[in-house]
C-alpha cells in the first residue's frame, strides 16, 4: 500500500490534471467547433459535451496522442451526431471536412507560442497585409462585430457585395496561411 | 458563418470556415472568461462526481519542457511506494521523497542547443525555476523580443506577468499557458504513484556508482532512466544526479526529447542553485510587477 508521510501537500489529483490539459487545449476546441457548427449556443452546448465525454472515457485516451486531437475526435462524433438531429436546411459539413478542419488545427497546434494567441501570429501578419477593402471588411465584421447589412450600409453597397468581399478576405488568408506554411497545401 | 460560401470545393470551405472560427478567436471580448466559465461549469459537474470515477486518468507522458519543471514542482505532492522495489527504483524514490521535503528551491534551466525557431521556448534555455514545498512554482524567463516573463502558482492560483504587469490569473493552475499538456514534450510527469509505474513500465531504472560531476569534487548518486522503446512519448534518458546524503537532486537531465513543434531533438538540464530561504510574497504575482 502507498503511504504518505504527514508533511506531505496532497497529490495532485487526476482530475485536476484532466483540468489542466482541459484548459490548455479550451481555445484550440472552440475554435474547431466554431470552425463546424454556426449556432454559437450548439457550440457551448458542445463544448461541454465533448469534455464531460472525455472524462468519462479519460481511460481510453491514448497517450500518444497529443490531448486535443483527441478532444477534436471526440467533438468531430457529436458534431456529426448534431447534424443528423438538426432541421436539413442547416449547413452540415461532411465527415471529410470535419477531418479536414481537424488536420487543420492540428497544424495550428503545432505552431509555435503557448497559447491560441501566440500561435495566430501568422494570421495577425496575413490581416495586415490584406488589401485594404478586404481588410476593412474585416476589421468591420470581427473587431467591431458589426453585422453585413451594417456594413453594407456603411460602405454605401449591398449586403451581397460585403458578404462576397468577406468570403474572398478569408479564402486570401487561408492561401496566405498556406505560405507561411501554417496550413500544409497536402491536406 | 453568415456569408455565403458557394462555389468552393470542401476543402477550401472547410479553410474558409476555420479562418472565419479562428478571426473569431482573435477578436472576441471576454472569450477567456466565457470558457473559463464553461470549463468552471464542467469541471463542477465531474467534482460532484457525476462523471465517474478519476482513477482511470493514466500517467501521461508530456511532450515539452514544463514537465521537467512540473516533476520538480510536484514531486512534492507524491505516494512512496514503500515495498517491491529494486534498489535503483528505491533511489529514484528516495530521490522523489528529498524533493518533496519543504523548503524553498532554485533551478536554473538549460537548453541544448537553444531553440531558435520560437522565441517564447528560445526563453526557456536560462530560464530559473523557483519552488516552494511543492506548493508553489515560480518559472522566470525572458519570452519573444525579450519580454520578462514570470509564470508562476502560489499554491492557490496561477497567475503570468508579462513586461511587469498582470496578464492572467487562473484559480488552481494553468495560467499563461503553464498548464502543460501540448507543452510539455520529452518529460515525465504528474500524479504518483502513477508515475513511478509509469517509469516501471516505460523507463528502465539504473542507479550508478556515486561520481562527481565535471569540475566538482563531491560524489552525487547517478539514476538513470531509459526509455524501453520509442513508443514512449518523452525523453531517451533522464539522469539525476543526487547528494547521497540527503538524496536532494543537484542536477536532473532529460535528454534526446522534443520540443513541440520542433522535430529536434534536444537535452533539457535543471541544475539546484540555492536552498536558501525565499521572501514569503515571492510567489505572489504582485511581488513581479512593476508597480511594486
Amino acid at each position: 500500500m502507498p503511504s504518505m508521510p504527514s508533511n506531505q501537500s496532497a497529490p495532485i489529483q487526476p482530475i485536476a490534471l484532466f483540468e489542466i490539459l482541459v484548459r490548455d487545449n479550451a481555445d484550440s476546441l472552440t475554435a474547431f467547433l466554431r470552425a463546424s457548427v454556426d449556432d454559437a449556443a450548439a457550440v457551448d452546448d458542445l463544448f461541454q459535451e465533448t469534455l464531460l465525454i472525455a472524462w468519462r472515457r479519460i481511460g481510453e485516451f491514448d497517450r500518444s496522442r497529443p490531448f486535443g486531437a483527441w478532444l477534436r475526435g471526440i467533438a468531430k462524433r457529436l458534431v456529426l451526431a448534431y447534424f443528423r438531429k438538426s432541421a436539413r436546411d442547416l449547413p452540415h459539413l461532411s465527415e471529410e471536412m470535419l477531418d479536414h478542419l481537424d488536420s487543420r488545427m492540428m497544424q495550428v497546434d503545432r505552431q509555435p507560442g503557448d497559447t491560441l494567441d501566440e500561435k495566430l501570429a501568422a494570421l495577425r501578419q496575413c490581416v495586415e497585409r490584406l488589401a485594404p477593402m478586404f481588410r476593412e471588411s474585416i476589421d468591420f465584421h470581427y473587431r467591431e462585430q458589426r453585422s453585413t447589412d451594417w456594413i453594407a450600409q456603411h460602405l454605401s453597397t449591398t449586403r451581397e457585395a460585403i458578404q462576397k468581399r468577406l468570403q474572398r478576405a478569408r479564402t486570401q488568408l487561408a492561401e496566405c496561411l498556406q505560405r507561411k506554411t501554417v496550413f500544409s497545401a497536402s491536406t | 458563418m453568415e456569408e455565403s460560401s458557394d462555389n468552393l470545393t470542401p476543402s477550401r470551405d472547410a479553410d474558409q470556415r476555420l479562418v472565419h472560427a479562428l478571426l473569431l478567436h482573435l477578436h472576441e471580448q471576454q472569450g477567456a472568461a466565457r470558457r473559463e466559465a464553461q470549463v468552471s461549469k464542467v469541471m463542477q459537474a465531474i467534482g460532484g462526481g457525476k462523471m465517474g470515477s478519476p482513477s482511470r486518468l493514466r500517467i501521461v507522458l508530456f511532450r515539452t519542457v514544463y514537465a521537467a519543471a512540473a516533476i520538480i514542482f510536484i514531486a512534492a505532492g507524491i505516494f512512496f511506494f514503500v515495498s517491491s522495489q529494486t534498489p535503483a527504483m528505491a533511489s529514484l524514490n528516495d530521490i522523489l521523497g528529498a524533493l518533496a521535503r519543504p523548503g524553498d528551491r532554485a533551478f536554473t534551466v538549460q537548453v541544448e542547443p537553444p531553440d531558435t525557431e520560437d522565441p517564447s521556448r528560445h526563453g526557456l534555455h536560462n530560464a530559473t525555476l523557483y519552488t516552494r514545498d511543492g506548493k508553489c512554482y515560480l518559472l522566470v524567463r525572458k519570452g519573444g523580443r525579450g519580454v520578462e516573463l514570470f509564470d508562476g502558482y502560489d499554491g492557490r492560483q496561477s497567475w503570468r506577468v508579462r513586461n511587469g504587469e498582470i496578464v492572467e490569473t487562473r484559480e488552481g493552475l494553468g495560467a499563461g499557458g503553464m498548464g502543460v499538456p501540448e507543452s510539455m514534450s520529452g518529460a515525465l510527469f504528474v500524479d504518483l504513484p502513477q508515475i513511478l509505474q509509469g517509469v516501471q513500465n516505460s523507463y528502465n531504472v539504473e542507479v550508478f556508482d556515486s561520481k562527481p560531476l565535471p569540475g566538482t569534487a563531491k560524489s552525487l548518486r547517478h539514476v538513470l532512466l531509459r526509455r524501453k522503446s520509442r513508443e514512449v512519448r518523452g525523453a531517451e534518458t533522464i539522469e539525476i544526479f543526487a547528494d547521497p546524503a540527503n538524496a536532494m537532486p543537484q542536477r536532473i537531465v532529460f535528454d534526446q526529447g522534443k520540443f513541440q513543434g520542433s522535430p529536434q531533438l534536444r537535452r533539457l538540464t535543471f541544475n539546484l542553485t540555492s536552498q536558501s530561504p525565499l521572501p514569503a510574497d515571492w510567489f505572489s504575482p504582485a511581488r513581479h510587477t512593476s508597480a511594486r
